[in-house]
């Protein structure tokens, strides 16, 4: 159901005909493609779909979700042309699917947000680790105020989770607090934690505004340029992966998403451009 | 001999329309089966609906999926929703009936259908941003919470059990109510003593189609609830956050993935099916009581 309601929407846009005079616009008549994957990835995929079939007219690229498991297991068996993931191939995924080459496509960070009256200005990875699994439950261990921490995070499955979790619960092999509060988007994440002064939560980075304070994380604050350049710990790179070298059709779409065009719709939807 | 044809067809073309609307409930209930059974006869129904913990994307051990606590969550808020609103409603119902001018009548009336027409995705909005702070600074926790939860949905429950119980005590026959004040009661001694009692069955019955809107009631909810798929602690902590059944699969469902985890959703959907089923039952059993029927 979901994934007709996806195709139907990718679909609409072949129905507006304008064609943009590109030269290889002729050679992406029949062009049929698939992209399967990672929900994270999937409003870059659908958005820049839309635009590609706009300027491509008689072309037509299917986006579904599925998760970045389902995306590199399809992409991988022949399934989809385009695998979408929101993390690296496993090493175990390597091993099993040698062939696949995996495309850059976006970086996207995840901060610490708390509300603008907490002090807290700054946490340790560690600190950090310890508040998300329950083991610090009041301000006041922190130099903050004597009040206890209301924790929100986002729900099972949720990409932005996914990250926030690998880079920060899994190395210590532990799960986030069951005593968190559940919100299911970075809007309601972002709107509990502006609400609530005793409140700490995770966004991703294109949603911090002023509503709520990003904590610096050992140190280095979570801006853009950290993020590019590596030295800010919890981000990751949002990938298209194909079998092979990308085909004609596969390069084609790749290259629209990397167009700076492409990336303008990556900073549209909230993640970081690759530059 | 044509007409008889004619009518015929009529007749079983009517026939067919009602039988619609069982095949498409029938057709419902096998999805739901369809999608939802393997994981339940993977980990056992019993350990899935008493289970504790839900676990579903499990970075220590196993994944688990047990939704004890969203039993509980669902049941609790809708009879907290009920505590709230049976008074209010109940009380709002005999005012309108047997007390208010014709004027205040309608007025009443139209604010009751007006209250029906706000989307259940404002009132969690304006729950999300004016309850929870006010619970929080008024109770302390953190503000999401059972009775946050309760307080919106005895909003939206409210228009139903007004209508619902209007009919009823508008329902008991005239020639009751001259009675009682014939005999020398006065206007509440009627109400509470003769037109309540003769009322009951329609109310008990408001009462449990609200129970039933409340359980399967979601976005407004889980807006406000918290949504920690946990037991409250203490037990009765109506301060504490909880998940509702139906909140854990909207939740989830966007980003749940093909297998036990989105099977577990689908098996979270059959065991509210089967509540909500049991109580419409109870509550149309009740509607056709003795009671209901001598009036």
């Amino acid at each position: 159901m979901l994934l007709f309601v996806i195709v139907s929407l990718a679909g609409s846009g072949c129905v507006s005909d304008t064609n943009s005079g590109h030269v290889d616009s002729e050679s992406m008549k029949n062009v049929k493609l698939q992209i399967a994957g990672s929900t994270t990835v999937l409003p870059i995929a659908e958005e820049c779909a839309r635009i590609f079939m706009e300027k491509h007219p008689g072309s037509r690229v299917d986006v579904a979700g599925g998760g970045s498991s389902h995306g590199i297991k399809s992409v991988a068996d022949g399934t989809v042309d385009i695998g979408d993931a929101s993390r690296d191939i496993k090493d175990s995924e390597r091993e099993a699917y040698p062939e696949l080459v995996p495309h850059a496509v976006a970086k996207d960070g995840v901060a610490p947000v708390v509300h603008p009256s907490n002090r807290i200005n700054a946490l340790t990875m560690e600190e950090l680790q310890q508040i998300y699994t329950g083991e610090i439950t009041n301000w006041k261990d922190l130099g903050g105020s004597d009040a206890e921490i209301v924790v929100v995070s986002r729900e099972e499955g949720s990409g932005t989770r996914d990250c926030f979790e690998s880079k920060v619960t899994k190395p210590i092999g532990e799960e986030i607090t069951q005593h968190a509060i559940i919100q299911d988007s970075n809007g309601k994440v972002r709107a509990t934690v502006a609400g609530n002064e005793h409140s700490i939560g995770f966004l991703s980075l294109g949603y911090v505004n002023h509503e709520v304070k990003a904590l610096t994380l050992n140190g280095v604050e979570p801006t853009v340029e950290t993020v590019l350049s590596g030295e800010y710990a919890i981000s990751r790179t949002l990938w298209m992966i194909t079998k092979g070298e990308p085909d004609h059709a596969e390069e084609a779409f790749l290259d629209f998403v990397i167009s700076e065009e492409g990336q303008r719709i990556v900073e549209e939807v909230h993640f970081i451009p690759l530059r | 001999m044509n007409q008889r044809t004619s009518e015929r067809i009529i007749e079983v073309s009517l026939f067919l329309a009602a039988l619609l609307a069982i095949v498409i409930v029938l057709l419902i209930l096998l999805f739901l089966i369809k999608e939802g059974a393997p994981v339940l006869i993977k980990f056992g129904l019993r350990d899935f609906v008493l289970g504790m913990n839900w676990n579903p994307i499990a970075i220590v051990g196993e994944p688990s999926y047990g939704i004890f606590p969203m039993v509980v969550g669902s049941i609790y808020i809708a009879i907290g929703a009920l505590i709230l609103s049976i008074p209010f409603g109940v009380a709002s119902a005999v005012f309108l009936i047997e007390i208010a001018p014709g004027w205040a009548q309608s007025v009443i009336r139209r604010g009751i259908e007006l209250l029906v027409g706000i989307p259940s995705v404002v009132l969690g909005f304006v729950g999300l941003v004016l309850l929870v702070p006010l619970i929080r600074h008024t109770f302390g926790g953190c503000g999401f919470s059972i009775l946050a939860g309760s307080i919106i949905l005895a909003i939206m429950a409210l228009p139903h059990i007004i209508t619902i119980s209007a009919d009823a005590i508008a329902n008991v026959p005239t020639s009751t109510r001259e009675a009682s004040l014939a005999l020398g009661a006065t206007r509440w001694q009627t109400i509470r003593h003769v037109i309540l009692p003769s009322a009951r069955s329609g109310i008990v019955a408001a009462v449990i189609l609200g129970m039933g809107n409340s359980i399967g009631e979601t976005m407004a909810v889980l807006m406000v609830t918290g949504n920690t798929p946990i037991l409250p602690e203490p037990i009765y902590n109506v301060l504490d956050p909880v998940r509702t059944m139906t909140s854990n699969i909207v939740i989830e469902m966007n980003y749940a993935a093909p297998g036990d985890h989105q099977q577990a959703l689908f098996a979270t959907g059959i065991v509210l099916f089967l509540m909500v089923a049991i109580l419409n039952a109870i509550s149309h059993t009740i509607i056709r009581s003795k009671r209901v029927s001598t009036r």
